[in-house]
């Protein structure tokens, strides 16, 4: 049984866009369905109860804006992709003296944590900044404590191996009541907030911009205007890496890219 | 511990045994002791004994040798041998009798021995007797000997007897001591024994009497249990009874059949007559009749009782536990068959269960039935109770589970139709699955057909190519054809017109010559001066429609056109060509048709010319008796000019040819008939020109007929045609520069610019330039070149010394002093002589001089060429002292097509940059003669080198203040790794594709700012402002344009470091504060900045990239004044700054 239709969800998303500001318009339907109804059934309302809630604003709307949004996060997910990263993009950004890098949805904070470990393995952490940014306040609180459940730990130290990882990857969490806690040294260099890909602006200038599986959820005309805001926030000559099944194509800026792999899909802006 | 009295006794008499037994056995041991010490007495005794017998026997022994010597009696002889045999026994006896004293022992066998020495003593001296040969001496030795033995034996016995004989007084007295203690040993022990008889006997005595009293005491305890029986029988009773009623209850009755069996079972247990039994309802507070029993009107006992209402309601709502009342004589009545009576007792009892009442019974009795019942009634309320809201609880789930059984059949059926639905969504599925099979075919096929167009197109594109380069080719062809045949035409146009002036003069002097006015030709003479001069006639005619032709394909003739009559046309005809038809004795008609309008608007001339030139071609080719004739008429929007002649007509296969020059019908043609035969071609191209046609139809021998067409047209359609002609020509005109830098861009490589104002010399240059290769354009004046310059981007220039409009030499002065055009190659031709020398040094490669052969020419070209090539590579500096690097590098980038110019120190790059053209540079920080950075800070500083791009590359890590320096300029910085060629690469490339536009970012709001009202006031000079971002590109854009508005500004990259340069620069009066930032954020910086007293009226304006309304609120909750979102709109940024400056 549907506990919703589209044109509910319709409702609600104008509804949640006058409360907060919020707008879900440019999200995929379909996902967006889905999630709306999870909502549903796991606070046990129905939608009239649902706006009603709402009504009240502030964390309400919000902790719904975070729900219906994925929060799927691990280490070194695709293992190919950071192996990549490390001979091809690295070794290139290897002459800047300084770098920065957005990790745009980055969810509990896996690929930011990834990134600086590969950083720090490849010796310039110290001289990165890496700006891990997502939609959900929860998940970025749990990002910034950087404390996973040691049951992924293995998954992730098999991600971490076979990405080419040069140590194991216990050397940069140590284990404190069943969970793996990173090093704090890693943390140092990760800037946790929260920034709207959908609504906010650009907010600095990068060298390496990590956009994966994200648009994904988006409708094809937001995912232009993201696309633009990606491409607003990268340096010439600076690299964006999507997920696998994302692509540059349709984005209207394919001739700005020049292609580094076009099945991990990891571009260079080239004007 | 307290012993009973059994054990007491068998305590004493245990005792008492004991007793006996030690006291027995003490005197047994005492009287054996006595009787040992007795033995020993008497053993010491026989010791002596024995000893006295042994020394008896010795002395008897003695005594019988002595005896034997004295005598040498045998009697004597046979007692010594006896008595000497006993000696040995006794001593043998004696040695038994010592034997458990050792020293008795020891005693005894020295003794012995002894012993047998002084025996043996007297066998010799008994022996030597008997032999009787003995002498006196020897037997007083062996008479002294034994004296001396026998002392010792004397001695020996002494000791043992003195022994002995301590011995026997220290047994005697042991004795005797053992004897007294044996007795006192019997006395006591009798003693003893009395005094445990008669504790045995007080002791029976006093539990004897124990015994009696308590006797009594269980008398009375019988008496006692006897009665708890009887108790416990009525118990047994309510027991039974209650059981008996709880069984009734149990099983699962409803609550009617619960109320009967248990009314009629309290009946049968405890003798009621009548009774009634209700229950709460449901609802509560109503008791409702559930049965009656032995009631002879049921109606009598009301169905409902409210709570409250009369005694039994009263009750029921009071909660009471049970009630007994005596009743008056008629207040229940008792009916049988045989008759009736009143009960006397009537018990109430509330059923509650968990507190609150269930239900009430009430029972009536003749006759009291005692406090039995009432706890019968008591015991069993709760299993009835229990039973009641069982059977309740029953009921309820009964119906729940009819309810249930309902709503499971609803079920049932709806599975049912899901069933239905899901049977029909399988069916759908598997329709789907295969249509999407199908699909998958299709899309698999769609693939392959996709590749195989893919690979047509690829091929069609490949073609598509091939026909637009031979297309190209061969517009180029055509294109050089085109021109060189106008090159032809202007060359002979020329040259005719240079032929004629000498012809002049020879047609001039040999008509002199001719009319021989001297008469000093003789008439030969004069006759070769007639034929000089009609060559030269013929020549002149020659060359003069040869100047017609050439005009005319060169397009150099315009037509005029003017109003005429037709009338005049006709009759100029005529005049010319009657007399000379009339000559030939042809006839000559000429006429106008009915259509043809009186006047013409055309070119008189020409047309004229044509006519002449057919009407004359008609009478020449026809013979007498012939007729040509000319005919006017108008056909729809055309004259037709019709000439028809009846002559010699023309071949079909030459008809074509005919109108082409230098071609008639015949080679011999013109030589018979006279004429230059290019009349046709001129009247053809001239018929061009009036946008008209010649049509020719001809039978060999009977004649031709040619028909010039052209269209009709009055002074309006011409007027209304110039302005287009000339919207036309405008049109054109421009339109070469818009084209050019396309054509500067996808064109040729090389681009040549000529600056001649001479057509001839520019057109003829400008055809050798192109065959070798440059795309060529003229500019005919110095303004002109300058401008063309600009944007057709020549590689090369030629450069004419004279322009009507300004010295060449002021040309190649703007030239050369120009950043963007100084390095273009100028050569320079003059028809006038100019130093050589001079020129170079003002910047030519060259000078040549007017005329300029085809060799030259490409002398000229080839320099320019070489000259110009480098102007195609783009040409970086590289500031590298290490000449190995600079080399390794320097090979990269020119593999990569680029020109590299090296410098290994900054003196070096600083006179190369004045010199040469540089694109941009590669610096390296470390110089042997200069820091890299100042080097950089001293090209910046030059305004002719501050646009130049820069990349800094260095081997070491940059200090955050050099970084700063760098960024200022906002170049790339590239750090020297393993593989920053590559990116190194990259940002050159990048900086050279940027060369043409500006740089970008900068600008824009420098622009937007300027013509910002807030500019006008100044008001901001002198005021000190943080700005607090790690966005480079924000903090440049920003920072130029508050620099360039007055403020001085301090610049922070995180929220830290924003508060200590606000600690530094107490003169800070305002912050522009960015919300992301690593280390602290500028909500936290914020509000840490407000918790300090002095800062808390210090305008913030937070700027952040952020869009949605919980992000304002939050900054303004953290202590900013206002917000402001990137990208920065700078006009509101300075009225935002404005605002709170002055609110401040």
């Amino acid at each position: 049984m549907e506990l919703m239709e589209y044109d509910d969800l319709e409702a609600l998303i104008v509804r949640i866009r006058e409360i907060s500001g919020f707008d879900f318009s440019g999200y995929a339907r379909p996902s967006l369905l889905r999630r709306a109804s999870r909502y549903l059934t796991t606070h046990k309302m129905d939608l009239p109860q649902l706006l009603l809630h709402i009504e009240q604003g502030g964390s309400v709307v919000y902790g719904l804006i975070q729900e219906l949004t994925v929060n799927y996060s691990e280490m070194f997910r695709d293992p190919d992709f950071f192996r990549k990263v490390k001979s091809e993009v690295f070794t290139y950004l290897e002459s800047y003296p300084t770098l920065r890098f957005w990790v745009a949805g980055c969810a509990s904070g896996e690929e930011a944590y990834s990134l600086a470990i590969f950083l720090k393995e490849a010796g310039f952490l110290g001289r990165s900044l890496v700006y891990a940014t997502d939609l959900s306040n929860k998940a970025l609180t749990a990002a910034r404590e950087g404390v996973f459940t040691l049951g992924n730990a293995r998954t992730f130290s098999e991600n971490y191996l076979a990405a080419g990882g040069m140590q194991s990857l216990s050397d940069y969490y140590h284990v404190a009541y069943n969970k793996a806690v990173m090093l704090p040294e890693l943390r140092r260099n990760i800037v946790f907030s929260m920034h709207d890909l959908t609504g906010d602006g650009a907010f600095n200038e990068f060298q390496f911009i990590s956009c994966r599986n994200v648009m994904i959820y988006f409708t094809l005309e937001l995912r232009q205007k993201v696309f633009r805001l990606l491409y607003n926030s990268l340096s010439m000559l600076g690299f964006l890496c999507l997920g696998k099944r994302e692509t540059l194509r349709y984005s209207g800026l394919e001739d700005h890219f020049k292609v580094i792999d076009s099945t991990l899909n990891i571009y260079q802006k080239i004007k | 511990m307290q012993f009973t009295f059994q054990r007491q006794v068998l305590l004493g008499i245990v005792f008492s045994i004991i007793l006996v037994l030690v006291v027995g056995y003490v005197s047994y041991n005492a009287i054996l002791l006595q009787q040992e010490n007795t033995g020993w007495v008497d053993h010491t005794r026989e010791v002596m004994r024995v000893s006295e017998s042994v020394k008896n026997r010795l002395l008897t022994t003695e005594a019988n040798v002595r005896g034997f010597a004295i005598t040498g009696n045998g009697a004597f002889e046979t007692s010594y041998l006896q008595a000497s045999n006993e000696i040995w026994k006794d001593v043998e006896a004696l040695r038994k009798l010592v034997k458990d004293n050792k020293v008795q022992s020891v005693r005894v066998d020295s003794l012995s021995d002894l012993l047998e020495a002084r025996v043996g003593l007297m066998r010799r001296q008994y022996e030597i007797l008997k032999a009787g040969k003995y002498s006196a001496d020897t037997i007083q030795r062996i008479v002294l000997q034994g004296k001396d033995i026998a002392s010792k034996i004397e001695f020996s016995f002494r000791r043992i007897e003195n022994i002995e004989e301590g011995l026997l007084v220290e047994r005697e007295q042991l004795a005797s001591s053992s004897a007294v203690r044996a007795k006192q040993y019997i006395v006591m022990g009798s003693l003893l024994f009395f005094m445990v008889i008669m504790l045995l006997y007080y002791f029976i005595r006093k539990t004897y009497l124990a015994q009696l009293a308590s006797e009594k005491v269980v008398q009375q305890a019988n008496s006692r249990l006897e009665e708890l029986a009887r108790e416990d029988q009525e118990k047994n009773w309510i027991l039974k009874a209650a059981i008996e009623v709880s069984s009734a209850v149990r099983g699962e009755p409803t609550l009617g059949q619960l109320s009967e069996r248990l009314l009629a079972k309290l009946a049968v247990v405890t003798g009621s007559q009548v009774s009634a039994m209700y229950l709460v309802t449901r609802s509560g507070r109503v008791l409702e009749r559930s049965a009656v029993y032995g009631v002879s009107d049921p109606a009598s006992a009301p169905a409902f009782v409210p709570f409250g209402e009369g005694i039994l309601g009263q009750f029921a709502a009071d909660q009471g536990d049970i009630k007994r009342m005596n009743v008056a004589q008629g207040y229940l009545q008792v009916k049988t068959a045989t008759g009736h009576s009143s009960p006397g007792v009537v018990l109430m009892k509330n059923i509650s269960f968990d507190g609150s009442v269930a239900g009430l019974i009430e029972i009536g009795y003749l006759a009291d039935p005692g406090t039995k019942v009432i706890k019968l009634l008591e015991m069993v309320s709760d299993n009835v109770a229990v039973a009641i809201m069982a059977a309740r609880a029953r009921e309820m789930a009964n119906e729940l589970l009819e309810k249930t059984q309902l709503q499971a059949e609803e079920l049932e059926s709806q599975q049912e139709e899901l069933r239905v639905t899901n049977e029909e969504l399988t069916r759908q599925t598997s329709l789907l699955q295969v249509s999407e099979e199908e699909l998958r075919v299709q899309q698999e096929e769609l693939k392959q057909i996709n590749a195989e167009l893919e690979e047509k197109a690829f091929m069609l594109e490949e073609q598509k190519g091939t026909i637009e380069e031979a297309r190209d080719q061969i517009q180029m062809k055509a294109d050089e054809l085109e021109r060189s045949g106008r090159f032809k035409s202007e060359f002979l146009a020329n040259m005719s017109h240079e032929l004629r002036t000498p012809l002049n003069s020879i047609l001039i002097l040999s008509r002199i010559l001719g009319e021989n006015k001297g008469a000093r030709l003789n008439e030969e003479e004069q006759r070769y001066a007639s034929v000089i001069y009609n060559s030269g006639n013929d020549l002149l005619t020659l060359i003069n429609d040869i100047l017609d032709l050439a005009k005319v394909e060169a397009g150099k003739i315009e037509l005029i056109y003017e109003n005429i009559s037709t009338e005049s046309v006709l009759s100029e005809v005529k005049n010319t060509f009657q007399k000379i038809a009339e000559n030939k004795g042809l006839t000559l008609q000429v006429e106008k048709s009915e259509s043809c309008p009186a006047m013409l608007f055309t070119d008189h001339t020409r047309l004229l010319q044509v006519l002449r030139n057919l009407i004359s071609n008609a009478v020449k080719f026809t013979s007498a008796p012939g007729k040509v004739s000319l005919s006017i008429s108008k056909e729809e929007d055309q004259l037709h000019f019709v000439v028809t002649d009846t002559g010699i007509g023309i071949p079909f296969e030459k008809q074509a040819s005919i109108f082409e020059a230098f071609q008639q019908a015949d080679g011999s043609t013109s030589r018979k008939y006279g004429g230059t035969g290019l009349g046709l071609s001129i009247s053809r191209e001239l018929a061009g020109l009036f946008k008209g046609s010649i049509s020719l139809t001809s039978v060999p021998g009977e004649g031709s007929v040619f028909t010039l067409k052209i269209p009709y047209l009055t002074e309006a359609d011409q007027q209304a045609a110039i302005p287009v002609q000339e919207t036309v020509a405008e049109r054109v005109k421009p339109a070469p520069p818009a084209m050019k830098p396309v054509a500067s861009e996808n064109g040729k490589a090389r681009r040549l610019l000529l600056i001649e104002d001479d057509d001839i010399f520019a057109a003829d240059m400008a055809a050798k330039a192109e065959s070798s290769g440059f795309e060529v354009q003229i500019a005919t004046n110095g303004r002109e070149a300058l401008e063309m310059v600009g944007s057709f981007n020549p590689t090369a220039i030629i450069l004419d010394m004279h322009l009507p409009d300004m010295e060449g030499e002021a040309v190649l002065k703007e030239l050369k002093n120009d950043m963007r055009t100084r390095l273009i190659p100028v050569h320079t031709v003059s028809a006038g002589s100019y130093f050589d020398e001079e020129m170079v040094r003002k910047g030519a490669i060259g000078f040549m001089q007017k005329p300029v052969d085809e060799r030259s020419a490409q002398q000229m070209f080839t320099a320019l060429k070489l000259e110009g090539t480098d102007l195609e590579q783009q040409r970086i500096l590289l500031i590298e002292d290490d000449a190995y690097q600079s080399k390794y590098l320097g090979d990269f980038l020119t593999g990569n097509n680029i020109f590299v110019l090296y410098a290994y120190s900054a003196a070096e790059a600083l006179k190369i940059l004045e010199t040469d053209r540089v694109d941009g540079i590669i610096l390296d920080v470390r110089l042997s003669d200069m820091n890299g950075l100042d080097l950089l800070d001293k090209i910046k500083q030059n305004p002719q080198w501050n646009e130049l791009p820069v990349v800094v590359n260095t081997a070491e890590d940059l200090t955050q203040a050099d970084l700063g320096r760098v960024m200022k300029y906002a170049h790339p910085v590239v750090i020297k790794t393993k593989k920053s060629n590559e990116r190194l690469l990259d940002e050159v490339k990048l900086f050279l594709k940027k060369i043409q536009p500006k740089s970008r970012e900068p600008e824009a709001p420098k622009e937007s700012f300027s013509n910002a009202v807030v500019n006008a006031e100044q008001a901001f000079v002198g005021k000190k402002l943080l700005l607090a971002d790690d966005d480079m590109r924000n903090i440049f854009a920003l920072s130029a344009v508050l620099e360039d508005a007055g403020f001085s500004i301090e610049i922070a990259t995180n929220g830290k470091e924003a508060i200590n340069k606000l600690e530094d620069n107490p003169e800070i009066e305002l912050i522009l504060m960015d919300v992301m930032m690593p280390e602290m954020d500028g909500i936290e910086a914020t509000r840490r900045i407000r918790q300090v007293p002095r800062w808390a009226n210090i305008p913030i304006i937070a700027v952040t990239a952020k869009a949605m309304q919980g992000d304002r609120e939050q900054c303004l909750e953290a202590g900013a004044n206002d917000y402001i979102s990137k990208p920065v709109d700078v006009d509101k940024l300075l009225s935002l700054i404005k605002v709170w400056l002055h609110a401040a």
